[in-house]
């Protein structure tokens, strides 16, 4: 009935210089840094993408409890991650356990693979939690424009994306009455093994279907009574405009892409080749 | 041609329309509607489910097209395909699902929608969508999401989504009928100051049968045809046709109406609770 | 099956900052048989509550008890409790999925664990009862008229043989036939011995239909009575963004001009009656 809650990555309204920026610049950002950090090979680099990440986290305004609760989901892909280096690098051994043995050239590429996806993830969800969702998909469609003359349907993709976001909240209000509607006939959605459960499940997926089908049925009427008829000869009311402080983001991030190429080239891999 | 002519209006003449059930069923929609609505009008029109009232709507916006018969917007044939956008400009459309003609996340998002489609300006099309969203009386609410606001307050920007098109014309299927009264009674009053203020041309359809009263003429239809018209007095006046097609008389329409059977001398077309008041204490007045 | 309902309160989001208490503190009783209209503006709370009387949402704080037992104390099956109370929601066409009109209907029974016989006698008995037409059982319920799918999905709660039944706007979106139609079928299964509770903005339909009413606001029962006690009220039910029925308000209006006219009429044939007697007394009538 009512959808809310704090989802994990939803825009968090606040005025920040980084709330501020253009959409195209933070999406262009955002991949610049997600490939530094995968060239940087060290911990000095970690040093420098990390700088730049809690900069940019304290320049946002946004409290680092939502972005560290924005962690729990991966906890456990990272630990995995660590505990299958730990294990499956061969080097000289902390412990062992019957056949598995735990290396200190494991625990240092397990640690460094788990720094790494903190960083991504912190970083990234940065981009979704300053920019709000209109400006993500005017901003993307705005970057994949040079690109449809490769095929590349830009305004397709973000006319998308936003009808999703404007129909996911009605279609999850739906399910719900659904649900209740079907409980109210005996349905049962939560009781029996799994394929009894996934069967249970049809008399709410059925009418979900039919219902989305015919709001998109509606919907195209009534996009096509507004006139409109795709991208082309469009404008849009709201101008992407950059400005001083996207350029000096842009800035900040070539000094540290710089500085991460630096590391690599004078320190090398964390783990040196041959060294184990 | 696709210029808007305002002294032409609306005319549908000898419309007929069917549309397929399956294969081989065809069903006869729209069995020749002679239909003409003037610049400023407000029209509403009524019929029971399945009268061929939503298929004559969507022949005023271009979305079908008359299997025989014309139908002309402001002096454009639908037929035409290079007026379509123009008729669909200037005879604008709100459907009945509030939800599901709102296509952006914010409301003034979706108020642009319509002009962005034409190519307007930037600059302008700001300027269009504060006075469509002020028109509707939802200015306040123009950074708000879509489902946040109440059935009336969707349908309002649904309207004001028209409104930033420059409109001669709204045509409205059913825009109330899943509205709460409060919802429905916030709608009726922004279409009727549309109509008296900005002299939009109204066409409403509607099961609500008070909702007539908000019109200049009522449009009857059953079967595809038009079958009663007039002021909302003359047509509750029949009441047999309007029952015998299934409709119903406003209550207390049918309350002057028994009153008169019953021997008072009041007008058997009072249809407001104000109106039938004054016809009985004139009454009592007059002795 | 008395169903009683005591210091209901509900919450929803408990505990976060979107916290909204949609209900508060509600108690009364329905007994067999009655016919209660439930009247509230939006947002008031009306299915809030009614979606706990048959278990589908659980007290924040209070008690909901059917036949003298708390649904939610251990032991109690909500199964055997929606069984009882049967709920049809808003739009109940959108529920529909089976293959055919039969299947759907079907559904309900069958979930209960009726025998395959049971199941076909009480599809047809509620077929019956909303007066859908036996040859459209094996059509797919995608191909019917609106009013006739409202109707199957009565049906499939019918079919489930509720002693009370809950219906929320029932003639939403329907065109006058169709909403006639329904209220009928609604009072006839009233007759057959269920109580219902009808859930509607239409003041008119409730005020020519139900016993009793029962007016939320604002999350608050703020008035349960005869539908004649509550009605004569306008100018309160304004004050809660409600309207009262036409006729109701025009025997306000005689009143305040000055005509002695009962304030608690619900149907036009007494009101018609009611200002013939006024005009004859003062002898308007009697002239013509």
């Amino acid at each position: 009935m009512i959808s809310g809650g704090a989802i994990i990555g939803q825009y968090y309204p606040v005025g920040s210089f980084v709330h501020s920026l253009d959409p195209r610049a933070k999406i262009l950002i955002s991949v610049i840094f997600m490939i530094v950090l995968f060239v940087g090979n060290n911990f000095y680099a970690f040093a420098v993408t990390g700088v730049f990440a809690v900069l940019a986290i304290t320049l946002s305004k946004i409290p680092w409890k939502v972005l560290i609760r924005g962690l729990r989901p991966i906890v456990f892909i990272m630990s995995f991650t660590i505990i299958l280096h730990l294990f499956l690098t061969p080097g000289q051994a902390i412990f062992e356990i019957g056949p598995l043995r735990a290396t200190w050239a494991g625990l240092v590429q397990g640690m460094f693979i788990g720094v790494r996806l903190i960083i991504l993830i912190m970083f990234t969800s940065l981009l979704t939690l300053t920019t709000s969702p209109i400006e993500l998909t005017d901003g993307l469609e705005d970057i994949l424009k040079p690109f449809s003359r490769m095929g590349v349907p830009a305004h397709e993709i973000a006319m998308m994306m936003t009808i999703a976001l404007r129909f996911i909240p009605t279609l999850l209000e739906e399910a719900d009455r659904i649900m209740k509607a079907q409980m109210a006939r005996g349905a049962d959605f939560e009781s029996g093994n799994m394929v009894q459960r996934s069967k249970s499940l049809v008399p709410l997926l059925v009418p979900l279907f039919v219902s989305a089908f015919r709001r998109a049925d509606d919907l195209a009427m009534a996009m096509e009574a507004r006139c409109y008829r795709g991208g082309e000869g469009r404008t849009r009311m709201r101008e992407l405009n950059l400005s001083t402080n996207d350029y000096f983001a842009f800035g900040l991030t070539i000094v540290m892409s710089a500085l991460v190429v630096y590391t690599r080239v004078r320190f090398g891999p964390v783990i040196p080749r041959g060294a184990v | 041609m696709t210029m808007v002519d305002e002294a032409w209006g609306l005319e549908a003449k000898r419309v007929f329309y069917r549309y397929e059930v399956d294969e081989t069923h065809k069903v006869l929609a729209l069995a020749g509607v002679d239909f003409e609505v003037s610049q400023g009008e407000f029209v509403v029109v009524l019929g029971p489910n399945g009268s061929g009232k939503s298929t004559l709507a969507k022949h005023f916006n271009a979305l079908l097209l008359p299997d025989d018969g014309d139908v002309w917007i402001f002096g454009m044939n639908t037929k035409d395909s290079e007026s379509t956008w123009e008729i669909r400009r200037s005879a604008g459309m709100v459907f009945q699902n509030p939800d599901n003609q709102l296509v952006a996340t914010v409301v003034e998002e979706d108020v642009a929608f319509g002009p962005e489609n034409l190519g307007v300006k930037p600059q302008d099309i700001r300027e269009l969508v504060a006075n469509a969203l002020e028109a509707v009386g939802m200015e306040a609410f123009n950074r708000h999401a879509p489902h946040h606001l109440s059935g009336g307050q969707k349908q309002r920007v649904a309207i004001a989504g028209i409104l930033a098109m420059k409109p001669k014309c709204i045509i409205l299927d059913e825009p109330t009928a899943m509205l709460d009264p409060a919802g429905r009674e916030e709608v009726m009053k922004t279409i009727k100051g549309l109509n008296e203020e900005m002299g939009i041309t109204i066409i409403h359809i509607t099961h609500f049968m008070d909702e007539a009263l908000y019109a200049d003429r009522v449009i009857v239809m059953n079967e595809g045809q038009i079958v009663m018209q007039g002021t909302p007095k003359t047509v509750f006046g029949q009441s047999h046709i309007i029952s015998q097609i299934g409709l119903d008389v406003p209550p207390v329409g049918k309350l002057s109406q028994e009153l008169c059977l019953a021997g008072i001398n009041i007008d058997p077309g009072a249809l407001t609770v104000d109106e039938l008041v004054d016809e009985l204490c004139q009454l009592k007045s007059g002795i | 099956m008395p169903i009683e309902v005591r210091n209901l309160t509900h919450t929803y989001m408990q505990g976060t900052i979107s916290e909204v208490t949609a209900i508060f503190d509600i108690n009364f009783r329905i007994d067999d048989g009655e016919f209660i209209g439930l009247i509230g503006a939006t947002g008031s709370g009306k299915s809030t509550l009614i979606q706990h009387l048959n278990g589908l949402l659980k007290p924040s704080s209070g008690t909901v008890l059917v036949d003298g037992v708390d649904i939610w104390s251990k032991g109690v099956s909500l199964k055997k409790v929606r069984q009882k109370i049967g709920l049809v929601f808003q739009y109940p066409e959108q529920q529909v999925f089976e293959e055919t009109v039969y299947d759907d209907i079907a559904f309900g029974p069958k979930n209960l664990g009726y025998s395959q016989k049971e199941v076909e006698g009480q599809v047809e008995e509620a077929c019956e009862l909303v007066g859908l037409d036996r040859e459209l059982l094996s059509r797919s319920p995608f191909e019917l008229s609106g009013g006739q799918v409202r109707r199957v999905a009565i049906a499939g709660i019918l079919a489930i043989k509720p002693k009370v039944l809950i219906l929320d706007e029932p003639t939403a979106g329907l065109d006058p036939r169709g909403r006639r139609e329904i209220l009928d079928n609604i009072k006839n299964l009233h007759e057959t011995g269920i109580s219902v509770i009808l859930v509607s903005h239409n003041m008119d339909d409730v005020a020519r239909l139900c016993e009793r009413i029962m007016v939320l606001d604002k999350g608050k029962l703020v008035a349960d009575g005869p539908a004649r006690e509550v009605f004569s009220q306008g100018r309160f039910l304004e004050s809660i963004d409600l309207k009262p029925p036409d006729v109701t308000v025009l025997m306000e209006k005689l009143r305040d001009r000055g005509w002695a006219v009962r304030n608690d009429v619900l149907t036009v044939e007494e009101a018609c009656a009611e200002i013939v007697k006024e005009l004859q007394r003062r002898g308007v009538a009697g002239a013509i």
